[in-house]
């Protein structure tokens, strides 16, 4: 029982942290960023080569991690993206393709694979069982994580501005807001969140050039199930499809796992075409209503 | 009006001219004329992707077998050049690359060295354009081809000696077999079942899993519960590279102790990319590995000269394979494919694999014999040898009556356990 929660939660951690970048790129400023992946391997391929080679302390290499992938986001921002604001389906063809690119360019920088970081930690034994300590610490993270960004958005005059933004860009404009630099914001903060997700994952998995697209998957129907709204939407969504994955891999093997995943995101876009999003508003509507 | 008609001629007859060549291209077998000093052979393998971590060995294998081979003189005098086609670990470029290899360059045979899908995708090409092909990677075994030579190790080679190893040591029977879920994995599932089910090990759980899954919390949870005391690893490319620091962080606390081993561990790039804390204990069998060969001590110098990644036996397949092939053409005489395949058929084709031993192209089955080395690996990378099986011949065919020593009459098709 605790395994099966244990699975549950690993499986939550991975889809919110790859997802949560994505999310919120999409909600406010309405891009689809398949280059997701892409800032999670340069945010591995920093820790990989400052932690595995350099020896330098993870922690540092994290923050480090974050930083550089802020700056790469700002970078495709200004090179591509402030043309695409709004525009999820061109969006997503033009940021595969640049997904494509970096992808093979992380395939000539780290050829077979990057140097191996060790997982920190060691492991917790419990009964029988033994868990690895720093894949609880990275569920904790994962939970932490949308802890601060519910405090970013909700309690803050940047999240406000970013609520605002989001739900009707023209009239947050005119009302003050700068809704360019608010652009900018959010694509640094997502890249920033895509490096530390690339960055926390890097010991578990080896990093080749096809290191994002490991995530992207996931990443990908979790924003398109969550919808707009980058909290509620993405964490309903990973629940959902953790619970789904977890429990169909444990009975049936990996192969049913990702089949029964993609089905029931299938069936909720079918049913709910905005996403858990979507749906949650409508139920606070009905609520106001009353 | 004239016009009209002119460009419709010409239209019409460079659809018709097109049509003309390309049919004279396809289906038969294209003269190969050697003209001038050099002859040009084709490699097909996997520079970058999910399987550049068992494939970019090869890369410096055939570096090291051209210069070999040039450096005495070439191949019946010609100088050897290879053609070099990447694969990216995409089952439709091999199919391009050998289309290609096949029926427009100058190449005289064709190698490759990537997953059993890209070459099952591709030994039709070569079986019509009638072009020696050899295959140089570890795969399930079975093929039974004309043109089409197997050089890597297959199960009747590397399955058994690990489980006689197990039993004669009680190091358990409970078996559970985690595989990659494609022809390669799915065949390789099959052998294992055989023969451990002979030998009177239970396979309590199986699993066969996508090549580009990276978390495998549910599998190792099933490998816990099912009471497994062995893992049977047969999973290949770089995404499975994460299972082994999973699996450890998971089991390290166990109170039983889980042999892992397997059919491929440690060709996928482990060497370089997973920590070797990850991979203390595994026990594999293989054509090689590091510095366990006195004889190959020359061979690990001079490769890694020029590459760091960790040799693994696909580097030594690859060499043999090339050494065999130009072998063969000068038994034959001659390059010509069907001169090469007789003199293959001959029996007399053998070739230097570079470690100091020979391995020879068995005629009625297209495989090859090697030395085999049964190893557990310790700490910091270093691996222990436990016993060398000498001159391991191939054996599956031959068992089920399969003789292709006359060329033409091969059945051209793969035979899997479930086909006896």
């Amino acid at each position: 029982m605790l395994q099966m929660i244990y699975n549950f939660l690993e499986s939550f951690a991975y889809i919110s942290l790859a997802a949560i970048g994505m999310s919120i790129v999409y909600g406010i400023t309405g891009i689809t960023n398949m280059a997701q992946g892409e800032f999670m391997l340069i945010g591995a391929l920093v820790v990989s080569y400052l932690c595995g080679v350099a020896g330098i302390p993870f922690i540092i290499g994290i923050v480090l991690a974050m930083a550089v992938t802020a700056i790469a986001g700002i970078i495709l921002d200004r090179l591509v993206l402030v043309r695409l604001y709004n525009r999820p389906g061109d969006s997503l063809v033009c940021t595969y393709g640049v997904s494509i690119a970096l992808m093979q360019v992380g395939t000539i920088l780290t050829g077979v694979g990057a140097p191996a970081v060790q997982s920190p930690f060691g492991t917790l034994v419990v009964g029988n069982r033994s868990y690895s300590v720093y894949k609880i610490l990275l569920i904790a993270i994962s939970f932490i994580l949308f802890g601060l960004l519910y405090v970013v958005f909700n309690k803050s005059r940047f999240g406000l501005h970013a609520r605002a933004t989001m739900e009707k860009r023209e009239i947050a404009a005119s009302l003050g807001i700068n809704v360019s630099k608010m652009n900018i914001l959010v694509i640094v903060l997502a890249s920033a969140l895509g490096g530390l997700g690339g960055a926390l994952y890097a010991p578990t998995m080896s990093v080749t050039g096809t290191y994002g697209s490991n995530f992207l998957t996931h990443a990908f129907v979790a924003m398109i199930i969550g919808g707009s709204n980058p909290l509620v939407g993405t964490l309903m969504a990973a629940g959902l499809l953790a619970v789904v994955e977890s429990f169909l891999s444990l009975y049936f093997g990996a192969f049913i796992g990702r089949i029964g995943m993609l089905l029931v995101a299938i069936v909720i876009i079918r049913l709910i075409p905005g996403g858990f999003s979507g749906l949650v508003e409508r139920m606070m509507v009905r609520l106001r209503k009353r | 009006m004239k016009k009209g008609i002119f460009s419709k001629a010409m239209a019409v007859i460079s659809a018709a001219a097109m049509l003309f060549t390309t049919a004279c291209g396809s289906g038969t077998a294209q003269a190969r004329s050697v003209d001038g000093d050099t002859v040009r052979i084709g490699w097909i393998h996997d520079l970058s992707g999910n399987n550049a971590g068992s494939s970019a060995v090869v890369s410096t294998a055939i570096e090291m077998a051209t210069e070999d081979i040039n450096a005495r003189g070439g191949v019946l005098g010609k100088k050897l050049e290879v053609v070099k086609k990447d694969g990216a670990s995409n089952t439709q470029n091999y199919s391009d690359a050998a289309n290609e290899l096949a029926y427009n360059s100058d190449v005289v045979a064709v190698f490759s060295s990537g997953t059993s899908a890209s070459r099952e995708a591709i030994r039709g090409t070569f079986e019509e354009a009638k072009l020696p092909y050899f295959y140089s990677s570890l795969y399930e075994g079975g093929v039974a081809s004309d043109y089409n030579i197997c050089t890597g190790q297959t199960p009747e080679q590397n399955v058994l000696p690990i489980l006689e190893y197990i039993q004669a040591n009680n190091l358990g029977t409970k078996i559970y077999l985690v595989a990659a879920d494609y022809n390669f994995g799915q065949i390789s599932g099959e052998w294992l079942t055989k023969y451990a089910e002979e030998m009177g090990f239970e396979i309590v759980g199986s699993e066969y899993i996508p090549l580009d899954v990276t978390q495998y919390g549910s599998t190792i949870t099933n490998i816990i519960d099912s009471g497994a005391e062995i893992v049977w690893y047969d999973l290949v490319g770089s995404a499975a590279l994460s299972f082994y620091e999973q699996y450890y962080n998971a089991t390290s606390g166990l109170d039983r102790d889980i042999l892992l081993t397997g059919g491929t561990p440690l060709i996928s790039g482990e060497l370089s990319s997973v920590d070797p804390k990850y991979l203390e204990g595994i026990l594999v069998c293989s054509v090689y590995f590091e510095g366990i060969i006195t004889e190959a001590a020359d061979f690990e110098k001079r490769y890694y000269e020029k590459n760091s990644t960790g040799i693994t036996d696909a580097a030594i397949t690859a060499y043999a394979s090339m050494m065999m092939w130009a072998n063969a053409c000068e038994i034959a005489g001659s390059f010509d494919s069907d001169a090469v395949m007789t003199a293959i058929n001959s029996g007399k084709v053998s070739g230097d694999s570079g470690i100091g031993s020979t391995i020879s192209i068995d005629p009625k089955q297209h495989h090859c014999n090697f030395n085999m080395y049964l190893c557990r690996m310790g700490k910091d990378k270093k691996m222990e040898l436990i016993e060398t099986y000498e001159d391991v011949k191939p054996t599956y065919l031959s068992s089920i009556g399969i003789d292709l020593s006359t060329l033409g009459e091969a059945p051209n098709k793969q035979f899997t356990p479930l086909d006896d």
